[in-house]
């Protein structure tokens, strides 16, 4: 008796789970219909490229030509291409400051902002007006600023010092990059940390309060820890757009002087649209890809370790 | 209950929507982007004519900018040719330093086999880079003898007969030359109708502007380019090849080529030469404010110049050779018409091509004939004529005789390797000039590199390199 229960019971399961599944399905057949505008755009333009990308980064491909199978070939030859290892050590000085820098200043900003100072409103807007302006307006505006006659080199010899090379000069390019790029974004990462702050209860704030704590310590003790996930997504979030630069350096230096600030995508543009070698630009963007999750997976595992 | 329902009916109506709205834009002809016959059936099965009553849809893809101009010719060929309608696309470039991504657009339309009939390319190494990816169709086969007839009146046509083949129709020159400010020669003492012919000449010419305007460079030229230099080898005497198409040697370390890239140096050195990169972004401000003197640039920078400054004298002049003897040579940049292998339509296209590049349309271009009613700012930023009769009659008009540089261009050595080769040397270039690199050990290394591109090139692209 008991193991024909068994028997019908462990039969019924599964009829049980499909029934359920079709129920499932059925009732979130209008969240797929929605969905579905979105789904059809991944699949085409994102799901469909990124593992032909992936599949032609193991053949020699060009224009018009079928595809050689060439096995590992493109990643062994990443690793003897000196251009992509300067492009590889340029990105990586790039993101390090372009993190650190878009992850702590808007912070301190959005913090600030979170106070009842006169004149917010404006300086919000004023703070986010870069990020609603292309790349490229903004990088021919400081291209024209730091050019060796620009205005810069202008306040520069106002004050008495000597004009500046500024994109002739290796590490100077790099830094009015990482400059650049910080500035435009900040507005973007303070509102994303307003939004969080304007989440933590009042309460938090009056019992620290009453507890003796200063401001700074409040903002130290409850704000700061209140917003750590916030802060690991914007971590994530800097370090996947900071390996990806490109903009800024094709319009304003070309990655040049000296390929001191190619980036790999810009690398990978040159692969791929000039010389057209679909192949080799394809295994640079797979590299990346992989980079980019590890980099990923990193982030997420110090911010376990950190909530641990 | 109801909720769902109408939740499902609200997805539905979007679904619809969308889908409906991507299915749109269909008319009575076949649009652009529609798939092309099969592999190597396209063009030749493809009907020449349209049945009777329809009209023939061509497609014109421009990947080279003078977007105002190209619109106004094709309305003038479709108001002349009521049988023909043309679909105008244009690729738009990124603010960078080249078009390299309208090329790659026009590429990748050609890779998913999408109609297109006429395509307005880069002069210099597109034309070959598109025929060694069958690409592109040889222009002879299928308009006679009427193509070779038509290049003999375009400047730039050595650059587009390969292999005895014609694959591109030159449509716009753009040679490079002395362009310099005649107000600052004649401030520093020097005489502006007789520019510097020889190297000598312009070490002079350099050494007197400093002298007079300590923050002025004499001269500038783009830092990481080939195509700026090549003019100053050519000039003197040398070549970087063997043959100026297909080549199969490398020969960078010539005494001509070596001279040229220390000369360059010297201006480094004695802080003759541009510290800033130059780009289409400064050169007018550069040129302007005064910050360079001369540039060696596109002649028709001229007509920028003379827009944006009347006040200033700007003049142009051949690029100097060693001794100031000799024919002076110019890399002939610009445009040329191709009909790719995707065209539906190619004698339709052939027609349509050799009408742009013929005397009457190019004088309809640059405004010799003003039926088109075009601003200046739109025929100024379109480079040279290529119709020699054309450039000839501009000679005489005031606003263009500066431009009109009548110097003969030369193939700078186009091979399906040439856009590699070209970057090694200019980044080459560039350390020459920014980091004082040792010339001589430099071209060496670069010329090994080439020549192995060169070789890899002549091995897999067999059919471009006959034994003979």
């Amino acid at each position: 008796m008991s193991t024909a229960t068994t028997i019908a019971v462990s039969r019924a399961r599964p009829a049980g789970r499909r029934a359920r599944l079709g129920r499932s399905l059925r009732e979130s057949q209008a969240a797929y219909l929605l969905l579905s505008p979105f789904l059809l755009l991944f699949l085409l333009v994102l799901a469909y490229p990124l593992v032909y990308s992936l599949f032609l980064s193991f053949f020699d491909a060009t224009l018009n030509q079928p595809p050689v199978f060439v096995g590992a070939q493109n990643f062994v030859r990443l690793f003897s291409d000196g251009e992509f290892l300067q492009s590889l050590r340029n990105t990586a000085y790039f993101a390090v400051f372009v993190v650190i820098g878009e992850t702590v200043l808007p912070l301190f900003m959005a913090i600030a902002m979170n106070e009842a100072l006169p004149g917010r409103t404006v300086l919000r807007t004023a703070f986010f007006l870069p990020v609603v302006t292309s790349w490229t307006v903004i990088s021919l505006i400081w291209s024209m600023m730091f050019a060796q006659q620009g205005i810069a080199n202008s306040v520069i010899q106002l004050l008495g010092m000597p004009i500046q090379p500024f994109f002739s000069d290796p590490n100077q390019a790099m830094w009015i990059i990482i400059a650049v790029s910080i500035w435009r974004n900040l507005g973007y990462y303070m509102v994303i940390y307003l939004a969080a702050l304007q989440g933590v209860p009042q309460e938090l704030y009056e019992a620290a309060s009453m507890d003796g704590a200063t401001r700074l310590r409040q903002i130290w003790h409850v704000a700061i820890p209140a917003l750590r996930p916030v802060i690991y997504f914007v971590i994530t979030i800097t370090i996947i757009r900071s390996m990806q630069l490109f903009e800024q350096s094709f319009i304003m230096t070309n990655g040049g002087p000296l390929n001191a600030t190619l980036s790999i995508v810009q690398l990978l543009y040159r692969h791929a649209f000039v010389n057209l070698e679909f192949g080799y630009g394809s295994a640079i963007a797979t590299f990346l890809l992989v980079l980019l999750v590890a980099l990923a997976l990193l982030n997420k595992r110090v911010h376990d370790l950190v909530v641990q | 209950m109801v909720r769902p329902r109408l939740l499902r009916l609200a997805a539905l109506s979007v679904a619809t929507v969308l889908l409906a709205a991507c299915g749109s834009g269909a008319s009575s002809y076949a649009p652009a982007g529609q798939q092309a016959q099969p592999d190597g059936q396209q063009s030749a099965a493809a009907p020449a004519n349209a049945p009777a009553g329809q009209k023939v849809h061509l497609v014109y893809f421009n990947a080279r900018g003078a977007e105002a101009v190209e619109r106004a010719l094709v309305n003038r060929y479709q108001q002349d040719h009521p049988n023909i309608e043309i679909e105008y696309l244009s690729a738009t470039s990124l603010s960078g330093p080249s078009d390299t991504d309208a090329i790659a657009n026009l590429v990748f339309n050609i890779q998913a086999k999408k109609v297109v009939d006429v395509a307005k390319i880069e002069v210099s190494r597109t034309p070959l880079d598109l025929m060694a990816a069958n690409a592109s169709q040889e222009l002879s086969a299928i308009g006679g003898d009427a193509v070779k007839t038509q290049l003999k009146g375009l400047l730039n046509s050595n650059y587009v007969d390969i292999n005895n083949g014609v694959w591109a129709i030159p449509y716009e020159y753009d040679p490079f030359g002395y362009v310099y400010n005649a107000d600052l020669f004649k401030d520093a003492g020097l005489n502006p109708d007789n520019p510097p012919k020889s190297w000598d000449d312009l070490r002079q010419a350099n050494t007197a502007i400093k002298a007079k305007n300590p923050n002025t460079w004499p001269i500038c030229m783009p830092i990481n380019n080939l195509a700026k230099t090549m003019p100053w080898v050519w000039t003197s005497g040398g070549d970087y090849w063997d043959k100026p198409i297909l080549p199969t040697k490398a020969n960078f370390t010539n005494p001509v080529v070596s001279d040229v890239y220390k000369f360059e140096q010297e201006w480094s050195q004695k802080q003759w030469r541009n510290t800033d990169e130059i780009s289409t972004s400064n050169d007018l401000q550069l040129m302007i404010s005064r910050k360079c003197a001369a540039m060696a640039y596109s002649s028709y920078f001229i007509l920028a110049l003379q827009t944006n400054d009347p006040k200033t004298d700007w003049r142009v002049a051949p690029i100097q050779s060693k001794d100031g003897s000799g024919q002076p040579k110019t890399y002939g940049g610009g445009s040329a018409l191709v009909i790719p292998t995707t065209a539906a339509h190619p004698k339709e296209a052939m027609d349509f091509m050799l009408w742009l590049s013929s005397d009457d349309a190019q004088k309809l271009k640059y405004g010799v004939t003003k039926d088109l009613n075009l601003a200046d700012q739109d025929l100024y930023s379109q480079a040279n004529p290529a119709s020699i009769a054309v450039s000839d009659q501009l000679k005489n008009d005031p606003k263009w005789k500066q431009s009109i540089l009548t110097v003969p261009s030369q193939p700078p050595g186009v091979s399906p390797a040439f856009s590699k080769i070209y970057q090694l040397l200019a980044d080459m270039q560039e350390r020459v000039v920014r980091s004082n690199a040792d010339v001589d050990s430099e071209l060496t290394n670069v010329q090994q590199q080439s020549q192995t591109l060169l070789d890899q090139a002549i091995v897999n692209y067999p059919q471009l390199y006959p034994k003979s």
